[in-house]
């Protein structure tokens, strides 16, 4: 399991590439896809998806489809053209993100040489 | 795939109603999230108490309630819920037209009869208050996607000093005293003169116990619509003095009536700064309820037949210099007072939820 900061800031991104690679989504699914995917690792306390769904809902990047489901009504969730750029740019945002912070964290031999003076043999 | 059973899903329902989850979409959302996580578990051989506890184990303490809060939080700043000058000018419009059209109806009524309705007349016009109220509540409860009443963000019913009501009421009746003054150098048309002559003839048959749903309730209609709803979402978007002008401003133009459009400015600028210090409609209610219970008492005791007995205090001391003495020293005083209400006011902790966006 990854630390709380580290999820909390790609959760947005985290949803808005499932909700890209479906055409339509409910939050328990999203919940479960994120588990799944993730292996485990990435499990957000089990409502957190919802104030980021009608949050994208409000600012008109989702739209809903309400469907009837025996005694309950199942809202699916599903990007706008206007949601749909956004999370091409998250997910862009994020990947080069990754690699910065692949080459932030990469052995660098400068850097060892450095600490080497400090370390006494 | 196991399906629940209407019994079992009212259960779960119920459950979730009582953490106190009343914003209906995410109401739909977390019933549909629970039910399935059930069906999850009873479709792997659990019954169905074992698995509603083992998926209700895995909510955080309050998540549920937090999750609420945030997605409020989140949603929250947008539309009519917060309006800002404009909007709040096309909710002055729709009251005018709301007014306007209940008055279509009631109106040749009141024609045909007269005075003998005149009773009648001021219940009709707090059953248009009502109307109108209850659209307001409706309109925002809608705009704020919340369905319990009581947690209506419109309603803020804040602690404040008591002891500024030491300086609210006199303010109050010194108000009265120097208001009537100001009324003096609004001109007046004949036909004014004539409607509010017709009027005074018939509000001089009721008895002050036909006046006591307006009295509480059009302050009630006031406070939600122009404090609780315009002033609180315009003190996020401009300056205080803006917010309270332009909120004093529709407050002061939505009764229609030139004639009381200064002193309804008046209490409209002093209404919205207690709002502003308090973050309490109650102040702000007292004070248009005292204002109005005053002018209701003068109206039913002196028994006003002509406009020009409405100026009680300059008829009462029969003399121009007098009043206007009278007039200009309550004045003064008013404003010693509203000082030290500043002061009292002063030392309260500032509030926080008004900071700009």
């Amino acid at each position: 399991m990854y630390p709380k900061e580290l999820i909390k800031g790609s959760l947005l991104t985290i949803i808005l590439k499932l909700l890209s690679d479906h055409d339509k989504m409910y939050g328990y699914q999203i919940t479960q896809a994120i588990k799944q995917l993730t292996g485990g690792k990435i499990s957000v306390t089990e409502a957190a998806i919802y104030p980021i769904l009608h949050k994208l809902k409000a600012d008109g990047e989702l739209t809903t489809e309400k469907v009837n489901i025996g005694e309950r009504v199942r809202i699916y969730y599903s990007l706008t053209p206007q949601g749909n750029s956004k999370a091409k740019e998250k997910i862009t945002e994020l990947g080069e993100y990754l690699k910065t912070m692949q080459l932030f964290i990469a052995d660098k031999p400068n850097l060892q040489t450095f600490t080497s003076y400090g370390t006494p043999d | 795939m196991a399906h629940l059973t209407k019994e079992q899903t009212k259960l779960i329902r119920t459950e979730i109603t009582q953490r106190g989850i009343s914003h209906p979409d995410l109401e739909d959302d977390l019933l549909d999230h629970i039910c399935s996580a059930v069906e999850d578990h009873m479709a792997s051989g659990d019954s169905f108490e074992l698995a509603f506890a083992l998926v209700m184990s895995n909510f955080q303490q309050y998540e549920l309630e937090k999750v609420q809060e945030r997605t409020q939080a989140l949603v929250g700043g947008t539309k009519i819920y917060y309006p800002n000058i404009l909007q709040s000018a096309g909710l002055v419009l729709l009251l005018f037209i709301l007014i306007a059209m209940t008055s279509l109806i009631v109106n040749p009524i009141i024609g045909f009869h007269e005075a003998s309705l005149g009773t009648y007349i001021i219940l009709i016009q707090s059953l248009q208050i009502c109307i109108c109220l209850l659209l307001v509540i409706a309109m925002a409860r809608h705009e704020l996607k919340e369905r319990s009443f009581a947690k209506l963000d419109i309603f803020s019913i804040n602690p404040f000093p008591a002891s500024i009501l030491f300086y609210i009421i006199p303010i109050i009746f010194l108000g009265g005293i120097w208001m009537q003054g100001l009324e003096s150098f609004i001109p007046r048309s004949d036909a004014l003169n004539a409607l509010t002559n017709r009027r005074l003839a018939q509000y001089a048959e009721s008895s002050i116990f036909v006046f006591l749903p307006l009295i509480f309730l059009w302050p009630l209609l006031s406070e939600v619509l122009f404090r609780g709803i315009m002033l609180k979402g315009m003190l996020r978007k401009y300056t205080p003095t803006q917010a309270i002008f332009f909120s004093g401003l529709f407050f002061a133009i939505s009764l229609f009536n030139p004639y009381s459009f200064l002193h309804l400015l008046i209490s409209g600028f002093f209404c919205g700064w207690l709002f502003y210090r308090t973050n309490s409609l109650l102040p702000s209610y007292l004070v248009l309820v005292l204002a109005e219970l005053q002018h209701i008492v003068y109206i039913v005791w002196a028994k006003p037949l002509q406009h020009t007995q409405l100026m009680m205090w300059r008829n009462l001391l029969m003399n121009d210099v007098f009043y206007y003495s009278l007039a200009g020293l309550s004045f003064l005083l008013t404003m010693f007072l509203l000082w030290r209400t500043k002061k009292v006011l002063d030392r309260q902790p500032s509030i926080s939820e008004f900071s700009l966006e």
